[in-house]
């Protein structure tokens, strides 16, 4: 059992905190996914697992042991780095077998397993060349060969699939998440691709400024998001936010339309009174009537239509904020028409505005 | 003057201003090979000919024949240039390493403070290293003449290498340590081959200067052959010996001969050593 259990973790460069008090379990044979926006603290929360980095305060565990002052080399951790870190005065071969080396694998092992790792990752006909004479996407494969060729007891990878083409990537990542399900290592998996972030993970953790704003299946995040930033983080095109407020009589008031609170959040939305609220929808729950009727409370004007071939996406303008909503492909609209939006009542999420959180039935 | 006209005018000026440069380096060099081919006794026949009439192997013979024994001072050179270079660059190596990487207040302004000693003139510290090595009872031995050589080198190597190591990104000793190894070993396997340029540099340049060292080996050997070095020994040659320059001449050549094989064989690392703010690896 090697889970991963970060306790308490502060982290400080000088003035910068760039982990502000995590505590978060990586499940043991599970692929947890790690996102946020740029600068957050991910690379650190990897490199103190690696023991790359000491944590300011709090105990790192690797399976029932605190690590903190177990040195890397002794942590039996594998890490792909976001920017390769390949030895340059190495071939591709040597690469790949240094891990294997440097714990002193029979030699008769070790042409077997980088052979074979390579291949897996197409750089069969590159092991003797050098990462100087490689593209970005080679480099960063065979950084990932460095790291598979290994049975390790936890993968850490920082954007390991950033730098490739689209086609290989959505090739490598299922690539990945097999070899992780077969050998059953637990995986910390740091990416700003949202659909590696959805596919892959088991569990999916957002952060921002250093701290967890919400961890759990991935499609719990997409669904329940606990407050905006997760809701606006996951999911792309991502989910639209119209301020409002709710002013009795069972409806959200916002700029340019009003809209019936769904029965389910009107006991959070009441609780929460005049607050100024948000009301959040995702673009494809988004219904786009051409032909507006008296009935209609949601109004907006078309501002821009982009075929996306399988589906149009609309920027429409409601008040004076800017949605987008997924249409079909026939849909028959002209810029500047005023349509009538359908929200799916059930997908509809309010959030309290100042306190950026969700308002939920049962919370 | 269109472009192409410019370059081709600025190639040309440099390729006369090498041959300019290079007449003038090699000319004393040519001169001592002439002379060494020689016979004795005709060296300062006139008029001058710049050219051999005729070739004569007779100084060389002499020079290495028992009553010189040129052999044994380019041996104690060879030694004693060898062992300076390696125990210089081992020691530099490891205090560059440090200075480059590890985090600790005034780390540069101590690399500045470890050149003084290479900068202060010879002749201040000749007396005080002659009585340490006295009272070493190392005087008239190599290792005499190694250890003071040794040390005279080091500044230097450690301002080379530390340049060449503070250049290398940390992500690799980073990804060598979560790899599972301890920093021995990376300092072996991946900063020491990654600084090798630096390394050739300084090494060559601990080579040289130790080869062509005089004062400090003057001293130190006691004037016994088997402490002299090539230096020592073709200057008690000019001293000895009714003065047959074609015998020094032909006892020079000989002692280049190490030297310039030395350079040919790494000049591509002596250069890129030497340009280091251009280093790529
Ligand atoms: N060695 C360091 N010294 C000082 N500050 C640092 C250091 N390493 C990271 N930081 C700071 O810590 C914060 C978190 O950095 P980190 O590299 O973990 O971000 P990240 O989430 O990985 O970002 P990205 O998505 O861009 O890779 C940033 O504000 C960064 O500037
Ligand atoms: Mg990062």
């Amino acid at each position: 059992m090697t889970k991963v259990l970060a306790e308490n973790i502060i982290k400080r460069f000088g003035s910068v905190t760039a982990i502000n008090d995590v505590t978060i379990e990586f499940k043991h044979a599970e692929l947890t996914v790690m996102v946020g926006p740029s600068g957050c603290g991910k690379t650190t929360l990897l490199r103190m697992v690696a023991g790359l980095e000491d944590p300011t305060s709090g105990n790192i565990h690797i399976g029932d042991r605190v690590v903190n002052d177990v040195p890397p080399w002794h942590r039996d951790v594998a890490m792909v780095f976001q920017n390769y870190a390949l030895y340059p005065h190495m071939t591709v071969f040597d690469n790949i077998a240094y891990p294997l080396r440097s714990r002193g694998e029979p030699k008769s092992e070790i042409k077997g397993r980088v052979e074979q790792t390579a291949a897996s990752l197409g750089l069969g006909h590159l092991l003797d060349r050098k990462p100087r004479q490689l593209s970005g996407g080679q480099m960063q494969r065979v950084a990932v060969g460095r790291a598979i060729v290994r049975r390790p007891g936890v993968f850490l990878m920082d954007e390991p699939l950033s730098n490739l083409d689209a086609k290989l990537r959505v090739e490598m990542r299922a690539e990945l998440k097999r070899l992780q399900e077969d050998i059953g290592v637990t995986t910390i998996y740091v990416t700003h691709d949202q659909a590696e972030a959805m596919t892959m993970a088991d569990t999916l953790i957002v952060m921002r400024d250093g701290v967890i704003l919400q961890a759990g299946p991935p499609q719990t995040l997409y669904d329940r998001p606990d407050n905006v930033f997760v809701a606006g983080f996951i999911g792309s095109p991502s989910m639209n936010f119209l301020p409002c407020r709710y002013e009795g009589a069972g409806c959200l008031t916002g700029r340019g339309f009003t809209y019936p609170v769904p029965p389910p959040l009107r006991a959070p939305v009441e609780a929460a009174g005049a607050q100024p609220l948000v009301l959040g929808i995702r673009p494809e729950d988004i219904g786009v009537n051409p032909q507006p009727g008296p009935a209609d409370t949601v109004l907006a004007r078309v501002y821009m239509l982009e075929p996306l071939g399988r589906e149009n996406l609309l920027t429409l303008e409601v008040g004076d904020v800017m949605i987008r909503a997924l249409s079909g492909p026939d849909i028959a609209v002209s810029l500047d028409q005023t349509v009538a939006l359908n929200f799916l009542p059930e997908r509809v999420r309010v959030f309290d505005r100042t306190a950026e959180k969700a308002l939920y039935p049962d919370a | 003057m269109s472009k192409k006209q410019r370059q081709r005018l600025h190639i040309a000026l440099s390729v006369v201003v090498t041959i300019g440069v290079a007449f003038f380096a090699l000319l004393p060099l040519y001169w001592i090979v002439l002379t060494s081919l020689k016979a004795p006794g005709t060296e300062f026949r006139l008029p001058i000919r710049y050219w051999p009439d005729e070739i004569s192997l007779e100084p060389y013979r002499t020079i290495l024949g028992p009553d010189f024994n040129v052999q044994r001072a380019i041996l104690n050179s060879l030694i004693v240039s060898t062992v300076t270079t390696i125990g210089a660059l081992l020691l530099a190596s490891l205090a560059a390493y440090t200075i480059a990487r590890l985090r600790f207040t005034y780390k540069w302004s101590s690399l500045l403070f470890i050149q003084v000693a290479s900068m202060l003139p010879p002749i201040i510290v000749i007396a005080p290293t002659f009585l340490i090595i006295r009272s070493m009872g190392l005087l008239g031995s190599l290792p005499g003449l190694i250890i003071p050589n040794m040390i005279y080198n080091i500044p230097l190597s450690t301002w080379l290498i530390a340049s060449y190591f503070a250049g290398l990104p940390f992500e690799l000793e980073d990804a060598a340590k979560v790899d599972g190894s301890p920093p021995l070993r990376i300092f072996r396997q991946i900063m020491l081959p990654l600084a090798a340029p630096g390394l050739f540099s300084a090494g060559v340049i601990a080579f040289l200067g130790s080869w062509g060292e005089f004062m400090l080996a003057f001293t130190i050997s006691m004037g016994l052959p088997e402490a002299q070095t090539i230096p020592v020994a073709v200057q008690g040659y000019t001293m000895a010996m009714q003065r047959q320059w074609t015998w020094v001449a032909a006892a020079i050549v000989l002692s280049l001969a190490p030297v310039i094989v030395l350079v040919m064989v790494f000049q591509k690392w002596v250069v890129q050593g030497l340009t280091l703010g251009s280093a790529k690896y």
